[in-house]
């Protein structure tokens, strides 16, 4: 019995392990490329390791065009600090409301957030040009982040109004009758309670704000807005020839706070993307 | 005096309601429902940045529908890209959903390392596969070399359906996690007294999975086959970073096509019918997909 129970569990290992590394050997040849001089990553056939690891492709990367990727990465950081910003407390008013506030015919409200999902982003962005023209706005990170947090709003509403309304209604009332103010029973009362979902919202907004490509493609053109993913294929395509050892570390840079974020926080990433199923 | 204080508390308390709703309002309002309503102005007028802003009505749609080769060609690109990548995404899914559904030693290492992938943006996903597919120091050809599958290394973004082939390697492997976490919640919902009786019954673990499992996640597979869809019409930036639409614009997406057509031609008008059409390609889909995930019930 015990030892056909271990001999399962051998053959588990087995199976999955491959399969895990395959899934990791991207990751793991991104960053050994990313520390290779540049004379060792262009050579075939290709070395596995690192033969002499060194920090010259990342120099590269921060100091070339007077620092244009630095410029980038702080961009990205204030974009999607703008959209967790913006959209968390954008979502946790309405969230509330929609759940602790009612009155009739606010489901026409949440009817209308939620119809954002019907249409893809990408169907806006003539229109959106245009307004965004008009407004003064185009290539400006305030563009960005509205952009962003406009298209974060029906799932992050649709999660804080989740996340309230599993909370019961005697809490407020209670709290009214000490007469506390609806600010101070939200934050004060709700919101220790409600913070998971609120967390969940703000990490799928700074992974997607970050990650984003399309909408600072087409809204921005100047280095003081654009980010650090049109930074990465700017670089990549500016030259005539590809610089492969400078986009495997701008790869890696540009990886690297989603990935922290993502390896200590996966529970909320992964109930995020369940409430809010999108590629 | 007592009706008029209760009229004014409920009053206050819409008042305050409105308040809270307002951020996401104005938001929803002037980025979402003015535009939206824009589209539609725009599509039926020849408008460029140049300053031409003529009415024209159906005109930009009956020259895409009828008279404009590329966007059929991007729809055709789009359309055999879906088909490519939505198979082996949810075939890989679910075995990776059925490996890691256990209490095993290590299992959050798998379950990490199967969905770890999808918190890094196309963009870069896009470079490292690239490079990992480069026709002279690619590792990829390295490997098929070894195994003997090839002779020499061959370039993956010179021909059609190696270049496609290329972008749904990396896209499957990318965004499997997705799938695998909406399996994943599917199989936890199955009933574990199913498997027990089949058990009892002698059925193999193939028959298991076969008779069970299957079954019980149809509509988890529905939802999971009509987000591939979606996912896969909306392409935009793993083409543009690996293929740049070529060759020979066999690899353009719509996306992509609509992207030229507005912001490199600048015909805003014209694109604003391709994103229309694109639009309600997808609303299709769409509802079917917040159907099947229950949004909005309460």
């Amino acid at each position: 019995m015990n030892s056909k129970f271990s001999l399962k569990k051998i053959g588990y290992y087995i199976v999955s392990l491959p399969i895990a590394l395959a899934f990791l050997f991207p990751f793991y040849w991104a960053v050994v490329n990313a520390f290779k001089p540049r004379a060792e990553v262009l050579k075939y056939p290709p070395t596995l390791f690192a033969k002499q690891p060194t920090l010259e492709s990342f120099i590269n990367l921060f100091t070339a065009g007077n620092g244009n990727f630095l410029f980038f990465t702080r961009n990205s950081f204030l974009v999607s600090i703008g959209t967790v910003l913006l959209t968390g407390v954008a979502c946790t008013l309405a969230g509330y409301a929609l759940s602790k506030l009612k009155f009739p015919g606010i489901n026409i409200i949440f009817v209308l957030i939620l119809s954002i999902m019907m249409v893809p982003f990408q169907a806006l962005l003539i229109p959106l040009y245009t307004l965004m023209h008009d407004l003064g706005l185009l290539d400006t990170k305030v563009a960005l982040v509205i952009l962003f947090s406009t298209f974060r709003l029906p799932i992050g509403t649709f999660i804080m109004r989740n996340s309230f309304a599993s909370l019961p209604e005697s809490l407020r009332e209670s709290a009214m009758l000490d007469g506390a103010s609806e600010v101070q029973i939200l934050t004060r009362i709700f919101m220790p309670l409600a913070w998971p979902g609120l967390l969940t919202v703000v990490l799928l907004a700074f992974m997607r704000s970050w990650n984003n490509f399309l909408i600072p493609l087409v809204f921005t053109t100047s280095k003081a807005s654009q980010t650090l993913q049109v930074g990465l294929v700017t670089f990549a395509k500016q030259r005539f020839y590809t610089n492969w050892s400078v986009i495997n570390a701008g790869s890696v840079a540009g990886m690297i706070p989603v990935l922290i974020l993502f390896v200590f926080l996966q529970k909320y990433f992964v109930r995020g993307m369940l409430a809010g199923v999108s590629d | 005096m007592k009706i008029f204080s209760k009229v004014s508390r409920k009053n206050k308390r819409i008042l305050k309601s409105i308040l809270f709703l307002l951020p996401v309002l104005i938001l929803a309002v002037m980025f979402f429902l003015v535009p939206l309503v824009d589209l539609f102005r725009m599509s039926l007028k020849d408008v460029s940045l140049l300053g031409s802003d003529k009415f024209i009505g159906l005109s930009n749609f009956r020259k895409l529908l009828f008279n404009d080769p590329e966007f059929w060609q991007s729809l055709k690109n789009t359309a055999i890209y879906s088909l490519m990548y939505t198979p082996p995404r949810l075939m890989l899914a679910t075995t990776l959903a059925i490996l890691v559904n256990r209490k095993i030693k290590g299992i959050t290492f798998f379950r990490t390392s199967f969905f770890i992938p999808l918190s890094i943006s196309f963009i870069i996903a896009g470079y490292i596969w690239l490079w990992m597919f480069n026709d002279t120091f690619g590792i990829f050809n390295y490997f098929l070399e070894q195994l003997g599958i090839l002779k020499q290394p061959i370039s993956w973004f010179g021909n059609t359906w190696l270049a496609r082939s290329a972008v749904t390697i990396a896209m499957v492997w990318k965004t499997t996690g997705l799938i695998m976490i909406i399996i994943l919640a599917g199989l936890q919902g199955i009933p574990e007294k199913l498997y027990e009786a089949a058990a009892v019954d002698g059925a193999s673990l193939l028959q298991k999975h076969l008779h069970i499992t299957i079954p019980q996640l149809r509509s988890t597979f529905a939802l999971a086959i009509i987000l591939s869809v979606v996912g896969s019409l909306k392409v935009f930036s793993p083409f543009y970073v690996m293929t740049e639409g070529g060759p020979s614009q066999t690899t353009q997406s719509i996306v992509m096509y609509l992207q030229k057509m507005g912001f490199s031609y600048y015909r805003l008008g014209y694109a604003g019918a391709i994103s229309i059409v694109f639009a309600i390609m997808l609303l299709v889909l769409s509802v079917g997909q917040f159907k099947l995930m229950g949004v909005g019930k309460e």
